[in-house]
């Protein structure tokens, strides 16, 4: 579908901006790679509930290539704008750039996404487990926790905090945000996550978004009470993983490997037994489809209309940065033409 | 006919008005809920959070839809106990803010309540209209509800003598019941499948399509599971206390002198947040008189009757913007996610970090404009930062640069490196 769309920017003018920012113009980096893999995930005219970062790359360039109907919703309140300029927050100002109506937290999971618009969301996190739920909150291990010193400690005055031993988990994140209810009430969920194997783990240490079951049946999310949602896309910058609930598949099968990558590094990237949609345990030297090749007319887009001041583009993952640091040179894989 | 309003009017004068250190003494209570606006990069009352700095006001207890600025600025000063939050991060900038990170890991900050930005919603929805809950459909089946701080705390509930334990924290953190309209309610709604009354109308319009949906009738999934909270088949709801802040202070482009006030741009939570609170406190980029706001009564947010105090206070939401007037100072936060590490250097660290807080603050409000803002700098162990923007200004002069385009209600070509 993707080889359907011509970008009407000139290759001249592209060659330009490319030059401009020294990058090629016709290979991908990681990060371009999970904009337009991840665009390519968006049902015609969806409704994307999305956060800051990869998220906007992903429904813009939906936007501005093969899906110009998909609307996006943002948590401080945004319905429908069409950015001019990339916002680094869900409550940028920027964000607000010719929407339909701006308004407030109430509104934005309340009126548009309880009420029923809002259709798919978009989400990264610190871990993903092999049903697919997402921790954004805390990771510890034993004799660490998730309390923290009020629970230890009981209320003490300020002085007498500054001597506590470590109490809390060893590490915290960011918590919710709208990350829970974004995966509660949309009908499906595109998840995109920087894949590494201790950040994916047979379970979450903390579930702070459900997927379609928390395990296996008995442990659906309908169990729990939760009347919408259940299908889930997850695109790390190895593969792209998908579930079944339509046909009582809960977990994360393997659909593709992304271009560059191997399926040995996806296998080697996960704490669970990787299978493909038919429940086949793979193994690394077992045939399995590739994710279509960004173009270079998505290219185009993404680099020169979606984020022309490189905001984000400009990110790259820790695999990247290893392999740099062990080639000598940047990590770019050739477009499709 | 209606009073005319004076172009020459020198000061409009009101009995609520309050200068910012007046109010923050006057309202700033340790261990109170303190319900700070704004969210992210956008119209945060900054201002106050500056003013608990320079009183030194410990053991502060902070509530926020997402307003991670003011909380970094106390966690950095030293002086917050408890959050009740949603979401820790700077986002683009900087995920997790790195003082209440650590702060939380190594026990310096007591103690965390999580929620999401849906369910504080819907608390300070109750708040809003003063319901006794609300109701949505988010957190089941996680462990959002399982990790109950206050509760763990043993801060909710009620005294031997009928007192709350703590006057700000509901008793229960939520509840779970079944639906007693059994997902009539719920969206997409199954107006009349067999087409009975209407012939030819269609299904919900919603965009949803997912309804649990079994033998064709929607929910019936539900209907059918005998769900792990309440133990018995059937569509179930939770339930959320009000937020009751005891104090919410909140930024507006314009506070009338008698707390009518109009915000401008994204509303974020602060509408429902404000008028949750006991004690609300209007921070205003300018304060105006009322017939200015009256002439167009259905474009203010809050009504003058639940304003408290109000303070004239221009330039309160920097770093963070103020639509329509100024944008956030987005070179301010490249500088300070550069320093805030030092809150992993342990004891010495965070008194540095405190040390540069409490510097940067100022006197007051005029001596942080005027002397301190641009002129950030920060050297601890490894640690060295200075506040650099291309143009080299400061005080005023950068404040100005900040200045929105009416068009956008932004600056378009803010220098933005990452």
């Amino acid at each position: 579908m993707a080889d359907e769309f011509k970008s009407t920017i000139s290759d001249s003018d592209y060659e330009a901006f490319c030059k401009g920012f020294n990058i090629p113009p016709d290979a991908f980096s990681t990060i371009e790679l999970l904009a337009i893999a991840g665009s390519r995930e968006i049902p015609q005219g969806a409704s994307m509930f999305i956060g800051t970062g990869l998220p906007v790359l992903v429904v813009m360039t939906a936007q501005l290539t093969l899906n110009p109907s998909a609307i996006i919703v943002m948590e401080a309140g945004m319905l429908d704008p069409h950015f001019e300029h990339v916002p680094v927050s869900v409550a940028d100002i920027r964000g607000c750039y010719m929407a339909s109506t701006a308004l407030g937290m109430t509104q934005s999971f309340g009126t548009y996404e309880q009420r029923g618009y809002v259709t798919g969301g978009s989400l990264g996190g610190a871990e993903y487990d092999e049903y697919g739920n997402i921790n954004a909150t805390a990771i510890w291990e034993e004799p660490r926790s998730y309390w923290q010193s009020l629970q230890v400690k009981g209320i003490t005055p300020q002085e007498e905090r500054k001597k506590f031993l470590k109490v809390g988990p060893n590490v915290r994140f960011t918590g919710s945000g709208g990350a829970n209810p974004i995966g509660t009430q949309s009908d499906f969920l595109l998840t995109i996550m920087v894949q590494e194997k201790r950040r994916f783990p047979y379970n979450c240490c903390y579930r702070t978004t459900l997927a379609a079951a928390r395990g296996p049946e008995g442990e659906t999310r309908w169990d729990y009470g939760i009347p919408r949602g259940g299908k889930g896309v997850m695109s790390s910058d190895l593969c792209i993983m998908e579930n079944y609930p339509e046909e009582g598949i809960y977990d994360m099968r393997l659909r593709s490997v992304h271009p560059g990558c191997s399926l040995k590094d996806v296998i080697e990237n996960v704490m669970w037994d990787l299978k493909d949609k038919s429940g086949k345990i793979l193994k690394p030297t077992d045939d399995v489809p590739m994710t279509p090749t960004p173009t270079v007319d998505e290219l185009k887009v993404l680099r020169m209309l979606v984020d022309p001041t490189r905001i984000y583009l400009v990110r790259k993952t820790t695999r990247e940065v290893a392999m740099e640091k062990e080639t000598g040179k940047p990590v770019l894989v050739k477009a499709a033409t | 006919m209606a009073n005319k309003v004076d172009p020459n009017i020198e000061k409009p004068k009101s009995d609520k008005l309050m200068t910012l250190t007046d109010a923050v003494k006057r309202f700033v209570k340790p261990r109170r809920a303190w319900c700070l606006g704004g969210f992210g990069y956008t119209r945060t009352n900054a201002s106050t959070a500056r003013e608990a700095i320079r009183q030194k006001i410990p053991d502060l207890y902070m509530q926020t839809n997402a307003g991670a600025t003011p909380m970094m600025m106390l966690a950095g000063a030293n002086q917050l106990a408890w959050v009740e939050m949603t979401y820790l991060g700077l986002e683009t900038i900087q995920p997790v803010s790195y003082e209440i990170r650590k702060g939380l890991e190594d026990g310096n900050l007591e103690g965390v309540m999580d929620h999401t930005n849906y369910s504080w919603a819907l608390r300070t929805q109750a708040g809003y209209f003063g319901q006794q809950f609300a109701t949505g459909m988010t957190e089941l089946g996680t462990d959002l509800l399982e990790y109950d701080s206050f509760g763990e705390a043993g801060l909710r509930g009620k005294n031997p003598d009928g007192t709350w334990i703590h006057p700000d924290i509901p008793p229960k953190r939520h509840a779970i019941i079944k639906d007693p309209f059994d997902a009539w309610g719920l969206r997409p709604h199954q107006y009349d499948p067999k087409n009975k009354f209407t012939p030819g109308d269609e299904p919900d319009t919603t965009m949803n399509k997912t309804c649990a949906e079994e033998d064709g009738i929607f929910y019936e999934k539900l209907r059918k599971r005998v769900n792990k909270y309440t133990g018995e088949k059937g569509p179930i709801a939770i339930l959320y206390p009000p937020a009751i802040p005891f104090l919410t202070t909140t930024h507006a482009q314009r506070v009338g002198v008698k707390g009518t006030a109009r915000m401008e741009g994204l509303l974020v939570p602060d509408v429902e947040q404000s008028i949750s609170a006991k004690y609300l406190v209007m921070s205003a980029e300018n304060v105006v008189p009322e017939e200015e706001l009256r002439y167009r009564p259905q474009e203010n947010q809050i009504p003058c009757l639940m304003t408290d105090a109000i303070i004239d206070a221009p330039w309160s939401c920097y770093p963070t913007g103020c639509t329509y007037i100024y944008d956030y100072d987005w070179m301010w936060w490249k500088f300070y996610i550069s320093i805030n590490r030092a809150a992993a250097g342990g004891i010495e660290g965070k008194a540095a970090l405190e040390n540069y807080w409490r510097n940067q603050v100022g006197t007051d409000e005029w001596d942080f404009y005027q002397n301190k803002i641009g002129k950030d700098s920060f050297k601890w162990g490894k640690i060295e930062a200075k506040f650099e923007c291309p143009s080299g200004a400061t005080g005023m002069e950068r404040l100005y640069e900040l200045r929105a385009d009416a068009a956008y209600g932004y600056k378009p070509d803010l220098y933005r490196p990452v």
